[in-house]
């Protein structure tokens, strides 16, 4: 008879158990980064002579339902998905301080101070024209210095997240440190582990968002974590990272903090932010001063073989800004009297007064200029090497963020809560209750019926 | 397959997402009515568009020279009609000079005509448009032409050559002109601009068989003087000595045929001359070798040569060198007005009346300049079609790539909705369907 009690009371146990499983699965349906978890159960029995009675049942384990192997790939296209996000994100801001709706671009800007040129050869006298060179120039320089400011202050605005973002990369090596320390305690403890493991992944998947990452996990749920085969956390051990600005060369570089030894971050956030501030932008950069020097060389080659209105003097038109050795300034001397604009040739046959050296310039415009594109052709190109970045990597963002959420479909298949399986499993354990509770109740009337033929 | 709410929900709002990023594009297409705004919207047909907005710009720019080049020419055609005018004003008194009464007070009335006809050419040659003196060259600050108080002459101040305007990428057109060429029948305005390094070898005039000057189209044969002298011969060369002192290689020569005219010759010749900066020409009866570098020490002409390698020398056709500078530049306008007032003063008939046929002359000489400009002014009208032509056809080819066809867009936003819709009932419906509803 006391049997009878021990079985059903420990259908009952597992059956609260598995409620209590089921209603903590329901609990956390929406939790980010749980892991289902499920009931592992055993019979319980004692050998009588030749039979084995049954003696009820017990809970051996609380199971979690995760893929390890699948996080991994999860990990390894946050990765690459985040290093094209910032990529595309650095190039869609920079589209548009490129080009703009109204289309006053660096194309149009040198065609239309080269034109105004052109309409000088015509009419070397006129103030008017001369006024607007000076006007378009000044535009033309605006545009100049705009683009300039755009990419440099991007780099800036990159070092800067780096800074920051290598200050959070520490922390999670740090708290992942702190769990593996508590996954461990436990583990000896023979305590669950689930909700640490839970965390830790959780975090992880954040730290991969961030930079290369290889995930090695030990059987009691400890992981150590490398990048590119150097050690950042071993066990509880954390080798912090640092930003390295040398300001010599411009670049940055993540160093390991003890012993300075260099990390190639080539993913992730982290990854994409270093490409940009040490290859992409300084390329984007050495174009655009190209450009202004050739402009620069050229205009002023022609200007300082005319003379202007005054006197024989040959002047340049152009000026790099002494405090910026990449900004260009118009000759103070134009600028304080604009009959000082050369537009004639001293030397031609043709006397004073002719427009020649301005229609020189105003040629400029069907002259190869750098790479075998004429002035125009190579602003529209490189006004346009932003947008044409972004167009290439949004295709691969879409393709790389339908991988991912394959990856997260599966991952969802293994660890997903589902509230219908959830709620059949509730009532699976309510009627094993109700079972359990019946026997009970019976039990008690055995003994009840036991007990009245004693009384 | 496992499905949790959590993939049904992911997956609602990744396709909920897409979609509605899809219907903000359609919108932004619909809205702004361009397809292409920025270079990722589809970076080949950007820089395309890009291409050919500049284009369009050059029409633009081109076109509004065009605009302002006819402006001038209108203001020149105006100028030179109004010397047309006065030319013929001053033609008609000379001519009533010379049939007139002959009294004292008919010469002096007539006299001061010409004097205030002068002064109106003159106003007429100062003409300006809002780029600058017509007359004055290449870039002239005051009037290009005065009136010397004292003597009266009429001088030149502005410059030498033009000032040109594009108005295509390959033809620039002289929006002003150096007034000289209008002024003076035959100018030279290489000569004027190096007058000291500047001479020419003329021969006498050249007389046909029956005693007339000789014109280009004079036949070969029937050029007495020639004819008699190279009788027996078939060609003529051309002695020259280069500053270096040596002769032209090959020498300059004409293997004449019967039929040939003076301008055959002159031709020829300068078909090998040109290389050597000389030209020949054949004004008034004569033949003129000329070359900026015919100086003091420079190239000279020593003649003819028949084939017997013998020099004329004498008689025709020896040529004789000019004095520096001194090259015949035609009828000038205000020396001949001048030159009129001078015989008025003086009463010399007959000298007015050999001045009739000069001012014929000069009036058909500026009445060829009108002429030009109206051809010049067909030309850049022609371009102005042109340049609106292409402008109409790069607009087009604009409009295809960068701006939104409103019946494809709408009808993909109406699809877009469609599909939306489809999906927000749905997944309304999917997400009410839990056991929840059954417990």
């Amino acid at each position: 008879m006391r049997t009878l009690l021990e079985i059903t009371k420990s259908g009952m146990d597992v059956a609260q158990r598995g409620l209590e499983t089921t209603s903590n699965n329901i609990a956390n349906v929406n939790t980010e980064g749980y892991a289902r978890q499920r009931l592992v159960t055993n019979s319980l029995f004692s050998r009588n002579g030749q039979f084995f009675d049954g003696l009820g049942v017990r809970v051996t384990d609380v199971q979690q339902l995760r893929d390890f192997r699948l996080n991994n790939l999860i990990y390894e296209k946050n990765q690459e998905l985040s290093f094209l996000n910032v990529k595309s994100n650095t190039y869609s801001q920079l589209e548009t301080s490129f080009t703009t709706e109204s289309g006053n671009d660096l194309d149009s800007r040198i065609s239309t101070f080269l034109n105004t040129f052109g309409d000088l050869a015509a009419n070397p006298a006129s103030l008017d024209i001369r006024r607007k060179v000076v006007s378009d120039a000044e535009q033309l320089i605006d545009t100049f210095n705009n683009l300039h400011t755009s990419i440099s202050s991007q780099k800036s605005m990159i070092a800067e997240d780096v800074e920051s973002l290598v200050g959070v990369v520490n922390q999670q090596l740090n708290d992942i440190a702190s769990l593996n320390a508590q996954i461990k305690q436990s583990y000896v403890n023979k305590r669950s582990t689930n909700g640490l493991i839970d965390q830790q992944a959780l975090k992880i998947n954040e730290l991969s968002k961030l930079m290369n990452l290889d995930v090695h996990r030990n059987e009691e749920g400890q992981v150590d974590l490398t990048i590119k085969g150097i050690s950042v956390l071993a066990g509880t051990k954390v080798h912090e990272l640092y930003l390295a600005n040398d300001t010599s060369s411009d670049v940055i570089n993540v160093r390991l903090r003890q012993g300075g030894q260099g990390v190639d971050l080539d993913t992730g956030e982290l990854g994409a932010f270093i490409e940009l501030h040490n290859t992409d932008l300084p390329k984007l950069e050495s174009d655009l001063n190209d450009f202004s020097t050739q402009i620069l060389e050229r205009v002023n080659n022609l200007h300082t073989s005319g003379v202007g209105r005054n006197d024989d003097i040959r002047r340049s038109f152009f000026e790099l800004d002494g405090t910026n050795p990449n900004k260009l300034i118009i000759n103070q001397d134009i600028l304080s009297d604009i009959r000082n604009i050369a537009a004639e040739d001293p030397n031609s046959s043709n006397a004073s007064g002719n427009g020649i050296i301005a229609q020189q310039i105003a040629d400029l415009k069907e002259v190869e200029f750098l790479k075998g594109y004429k002035p125009t052709e190579f602003a529209i190109q490189f006004i346009s090497e932003p947008g044409t970045r972004l167009h290439a990597l949004e295709s691969n963002v879409e393709l790389r963020s339908s991988e991912l959420d394959l990856l997260k479909n599966q991952d969802q298949q293994v660890s997903g809560v589902n509230m219908d399986e959830e709620l059949s499993k509730m009532i699976q354990y309510q009627q094993g209750y109700q079972g359990a509770a019946k026997i009970m109740q019976s039990a008690q009337l055995m003994y009840q019926s036991l007990m009245s033929i004693l009384g | 397959m496992r499905i949790t709410q959590q993939t049904i929900f992911d997956g609602f709002m990744k396709h909920i997402n897409e979609n509605r990023a899809e219907m903000h594009d359609l919108q932004q297409d619909i809205a702004s009515g361009k397809k292409i705004t920025k270079a990722s919207d589809d970076p080949l047909k950007f820089k395309k568009a890009r291409l050919l907005e500049n284009q369009i710009r050059e029409q633009d720019v081109y076109q509004d020279r065009i605009g302002a080049a006819k402006n001038t020419l209108d203001v020149a055609e105006q100028s030179l009609q109004e010397i047309v005018n006065g030319l013929i004003e001053i033609k008609s008194n000379v001519t009533r000079a010379v049939n007139g009464t002959h009294d004292s007070a008919s010469f002096t009335a007539i006299k001061q005509e010409l004097e205030s006809l002068k002064e109106e050419l003159v106003s007429s040659f100062n003409a300006k448009d809002i780029n600058g003196y017509i007359f004055g060259g290449a870039g002239s600050d005051s009037s290009p032409f005065s009136i010397d108080a004292n003597t009266g002459s009429v001088t030149f101040n502005g410059s030498n050559g033009a000032l040109s305007l594009k108005v295509d990428s390959n033809l620039s057109i002289d929006v002003t002109q150096d007034g000289n060429f209008v002024r003076t029948t035959n100018y030279d305005d290489d000569l004027a601009s190096n007058p000291s390094s500047y001479r020419s070898y003329i021969t006498p005039t050249l007389l046909d068989d029956q005693g007339n000057t000789a014109t280009g189209d004079t036949a070969f044969t029937s050029l007495e003087a020639v004819d008699n002298y190279l009788e027996g011969f078939d060609n003529l060369e051309l002695d020259i000595t280069l500053p270096d002192g040596s002769s032209p290689n090959p020498t300059l020569m004409y293997n004449y045929a019967n039929n040939d005219t003076v301008n055959d010759m002159i031709s020829a010749f300068n078909t090998q001359l040109d290389p050597l900066d000389v030209t020949m020409t054949f004004e008034n009866g004569t033949v003129f070798v000329k070359s900026k570098s015919m100086g003091p020490n420079g190239l000279s002409v020593n003649g003819f040569v028949d084939n017997g390698s013998n020099v004329f020398t004498t008689n025709f056709p020896a040529f004789t060198q000019q004095a520096s500078g001194e090259v015949d530049q035609g009828i000038d306008l205000f020396d001949s007005i001048d030159e009129a007032i001078v015989n008025l003063e003086s009463q010399n008939v007959d000298a007015l009346s050999g001045q009739i046929d000069q001012f014929e002359e000069l009036i058909s000489h500026v009445t060829t300049h009108i002429t030009e400009i109206g051809l010049t002014n067909n030309r850049l009208n022609f371009l102005e079609e042109k340049h609106e032509n292409s402008k109409i056809l790069l607009n087009a080819e604009l409009s295809g790539w960068v701006d939104t066809d409103y019946a494809e867009t709408v009808s993909k936003l109406q699809r877009t909705e469609i599909a939306f819709q489809s999906a927000m009932t749905i997944h309304t419906k999917m997400f009410n369907q839990s056991l929840i509803e059954y417990l």
